[in-house]
């Protein structure tokens, strides 16, 4: 169980790297198109939240394959 | 961890454990993903297979590294229920407690959620059409709409936010997570563009209160539905169970006792007065009435028992008193065990559906990378091309006005995953499934897995197996050919004299000749039996030998007067009995093994549904054409050896074809095995112990035909079903992602998208109950039964 655990919390925190990254790059495509401060944060939480979703089951079976 | 592969490489086996789960909650096939997935991730679990149209998971687990607890626990940390699988009366009573509190559950959401959110459409809309002439203008206010869509979203639409978290906890996306995503973005927008306005979120024009909350309350609705149906969905077995007694009076000591029905021990004498339900299976051993079987059978008339006749439990004793023995009780009744089959049936998975829930959880996945796709180009690079403020929701007059990039992005977004929710896809097999087994299981047919079903439909060659199946498998007299100065009656009655001590097959069957026929047999003596040859006794003062050739010639009988009748009764592959009465030939008497009722009718029906029928048959090839000849079969595989047949159906196999072995299950098990579809049939009571993938409870070939127009039936509603589920998402998704905008200037709200949803699923609903009208071609126009049917033969006394 706790290997378990540990697993998907490690999935999740690297999900939710990956989603910050994603949030920043595309805090910066905003910027560089000139997007206010709303469409540009309002979209990074949106990019951040189904990057998180997308990348977390990805990377949870992936570290159980590795382990 | 050391896995099992690697200890089976050392050589050791790992033992492992079953737990039968019943899961409450579930509403489409990401559910059964999400727990599945999450089971699957527990340390120790080998395997889990979850069902949603049955609600039940069944899990192989290794004891020692994770407990039946855990695995609850796991479980129920998504949200679900979990609770171990109880038998009989008790599951049957759990079961509709936790459907009941389901649908309350839902129901009440649905009170909550639908009256606001109609107040809310009409408040948004307040301005529009002739709307103003109605609704007062107050009720458009912004922030009446978020005191009316607040209990909304954290009432009814609160367990998809706190279920979509249980899931992520486990690493597991269900469609929990569309909905809390869908609803909580609409939502949020709304408030942002109530309280702040010049926040760029669209501002006042694009307040989508009614968004959130026609959305909560369609994806209650689709809930409230699939609690409903799923309900119904195991209609089959919850009649079953209802039928069983509840109690029986006994003899115990030296008086009659009541005692619960499922305390009866075998052996015990019970009684049974007029008007009772009958509580166990058992044989008559005194008294007389009549049973009315109906609830079992459909027969209007009851059927007479007397001493000697069988009883099953759960019918009901009319007429007369009565008492029997009790020779099957608890699971090993003949209604317990069916309803063991129908379920265990049900909560299989078939080939098909295993597909269609693979794609339905990974769909989840690529919705949220599409959603995400959406998002980054209508953000980068379509609104600046292509929006105009002009724009509308589809089918509303409700303009999104002065949206602004990232509301717009957002709300198409959100559209794309709420409209791809699989929910129809997971539906689509499993409850056709249902409805095809339990069909099936009214016309005695038992299926005992979905792939069965699913490998009946696909058929090409139907193989019977000779003796027992497609033959009575005892020998009958078929013909009496009497010589010169004798009649018919007279050489049957004397050669049955000879016989009438005798013990072997053929000898029975004349005696039983004569008998049938009421003759007269008259009195023996100096019987002896010639082994190998025949017999020879002294009866009605004549000197009487009955045999075969070798016995006449050795005792120098002329034959050259019945040789030629002979010669052509062995052609048509009968065996021929010579009789001689003092020296002289008398006449001769054919035995052969003759074919069941209806044998050639459903041979003819298999032709016309384009399948191949053949013959397998360890007889000589001159009998065994004989017989394929009476009854129409275009193939025949004689001289075969029981442990060969087995080898013959897979050398058809071999040649591509799907072949289904019908046999009597005893000795052609391997055969039944190894068959694409084997079908045992004429079980009878001890449908449980039967090998094969079917059991055809009647003796009567007829219902090969029906079991194949069942499985075809509820395949081609399969195909429908997921025809209908994936059609709907194919088409919808592009127009939720915004392909057609440039042209059409008009985006799908959440809302239309929820709807959708909720009619995809009732369509697949809709066509599955469709299904529950099929009959097969051998029962139209007749009464069907009011109850499952699967006991009719056995309450006949035919199995």
């Amino acid at each position: 169980m706790p290997e378990n655990r540990n697993t998907i919390r490690l999935a999740g925190l690297l999900g939710l790297g990956v989603a910050v990254a994603a949030a920043l790059l595309f805090v910066a495509g905003a910027g560089a198109a000139g997007y206010g401060g709303v469409a540009r944060y309002g979209g990074a939480v949106w990019v951040f939240i189904l990057a998180w979703i997308i990348t977390m089951p990805m990377l949870g079976p992936a570290l159980r394959r590795r382990s | 961890m050391t896995s099992e592969p690697q200890i089976h490489d050392v050589g050791y086996e790992v033992g492992t454990e079953t737990l039968t789960l019943q899961v409450g909650g579930m509403s489409c096939a990401s559910c059964v993903s999400a727990i599945e997935t999450a089971v699957r991730n527990l340390p120790g679990v080998a395997s889990g297979t979850v069902t949603l149209a049955t609600g039940m998971a069944a899990i192989s687990y290794y004891p020692g590294l994770v407990t039946p607890a855990q695995i609850k626990h796991a479980i129920r940390d998504l949200g679900y229920e979990a609770a171990e699988k109880l038998e009989g009366a008790a599951a049957l009573d759990r079961e509709r407690q936790a459907r009941r509190r389901e649908i309350r559950r839902q129901g009440l959401w649905m009170l909550v959620a639908w009256p606001l959110a109609l107040l809310v459409m009409v408040g948004t809309f307040q301005d529009v059409w002739i709307l103003p002439r109605f609704v007062p203008a107050w009720l458009g206010n912004r922030i009446l709409l978020f005191a009316l869509t607040t209990p909304i979203v954290f009432g009814p639409g609160w367990q998809f936010f706190v279920n979509s978290f249980r899931g992520l906890r486990h690493g597991v996306t269900d469609m929990n997570l569309l909905y809390a995503t869908g609803i909580g973005a609409a939502y949020l927008i709304a408030v942002i563009n109530t309280f702040w306005p010049e926040a760029g979120f669209g501002g006042p024009e694009a307040t989508f209160y009614e968004a959130a909350a026609l959305l909560t309350a369609f994806i209650v609705l689709g809930r409230y539905l699939e609690a409903l149906t799923r309900g119904r969905a195991s209609e089959a077995i919850r009649k079953l169970m209802s039928l069983q007694p509840k109690v029986a009076r006994v003899w115990r000591g030296d008086r009659e006792v009541e005692i619960p029905a499922d305390e009866v021990e075998v052996g015990e004498i019970v009684f049974v007065r007029p008007g009772e339900q009958i509580p166990v299976d058992g044989v008559v051993t005194q008294g007389y009435s009549a049973v009315d079987q109906s609830m079992l059978t459909g027969e209007s008339m009851p059927v007479e028992k007397r001493e000697g006749d069988e009883v099953i439990g759960g019918t009901l004793n009319k007429t007369g008193a009565f008492r029997f023995r009790a020779t099957k009780v608890g699971r090993d009744t003949a209604l317990a065990q069916i309803i063991t089959l129908v379920e265990d049936a049900q909560a299989s998975r078939a080939p098909i559906q295993k597909l269609a829930d693979l794609v339905a959880g990974k769909f989840i996945f690529w919705v949220h990378v599409l959603a995400l796709a959406v998002f980054l180009f209508w953000f980068f690079l379509g609104y600046t091309r292509f929006f105009d403020p002009a724009t509308r929701l589809m089918l509303t007059p409700y303009g999104l006005g002065a949206i602004g990039v990232f509301g717009f992005a957002l709300l198409i977004s959100v559209a794309v995953l709420v409209i791809s929710c699989p929910c129809a896809v997971g539906m689509a097999t499993p409850s056709a499934m249902m409805a095809g087994t339990g069909k099936a299981a009214e016309h005695g047919i038992l299926f005992k897995g979905a792939d069965a079903i699913e490998r009946a439909s696909r058929l090409t060659t139907v193989v019977f197996d000779k003796t027992g199946t497609l033959t009575r498998g005892e020998p009958s007299v078929t013909d009496v050919r009497p010589a010169s100065g004798w009649t018919e009656s007279a050489v049957l009655a004397l050669a049955a004299a000879a016989e009438v001590n005798s013990e072997h097959p053929l000898g029975e069957a004349i005696v039983r000749g004569a008998r049938e026929r009421g003759l007269a047999v008259p009195e023996a003596r100096d019987f002896a039996a010639i082994p190998g040859r025949g017999v020879e006794a002294v009866a009605d003062g004549r000197a009487v030998l009955l045999g075969n050739r070798r016995l006449m010639q050795e005792r120098g009988v002329d034959l050259a007067a019945v040789e030629r009748e002979a010669e052509a009764l062995e052609r048509d592959g009968k065996t021929v009995m010579f009789m001689a009465a003092d020296g002289r030939p008398a006449g001769l008497i054919a035995v052969a093994d003759t074919l069941k009722g209806h044998s050639a009718e459903a041979i003819r029906i298999l032709h016309r549904l384009g399948l191949q029928v053949a013959m397998i048959t360890g007889d000589n090839r001159r009998t065994a054409e004989a017989i394929a000849r009476q009854v129409g079969i275009d193939r025949v595989l004689a001289e075969v050896l029981p442990q060969d047949k087995a080898r013959e159906v897979a050398s058809l196999q071999g040649q591509g074809r799907r072949v289904a072995m019908v046999g009597d299950g005893i000795n052609d098990a391997p055969a039944l095995a190894q068959a694409d579809v084997g079908m045992a049939i004429g079980s009878g009571t001890d449908v449980a112990k039967e090998t094969g993938h079917v059991v055809l409870i009647k003796d009567d070939l007829r219902d090969v035909v029906s079991a194949i127009e069942v499985a075809r039936a509820t395949m081609r509603k399969v195909r429908q079903n997921l025809f209908w589920a994936f059609i709907y998402n194919t088409v919808t998704i592009p127009f939720a992602a915004g392909v057609l905008y440039p042209w059409s200037r008009q985006v799908v709200s959440p809302e239309l998208a929820a709807f959708l949803m909720a009619i995809s699923s009732l369509t697949v609903t809709l066509n599955t109950t469709l299904l529950k009208r099929f009959v097969p071609s051998l029962h139209r126009g007749s009464r069907p039964g009011r109850l499952p049917s699967v006991m009719a033969p056995v309450a006949r006394g035919e199995a």
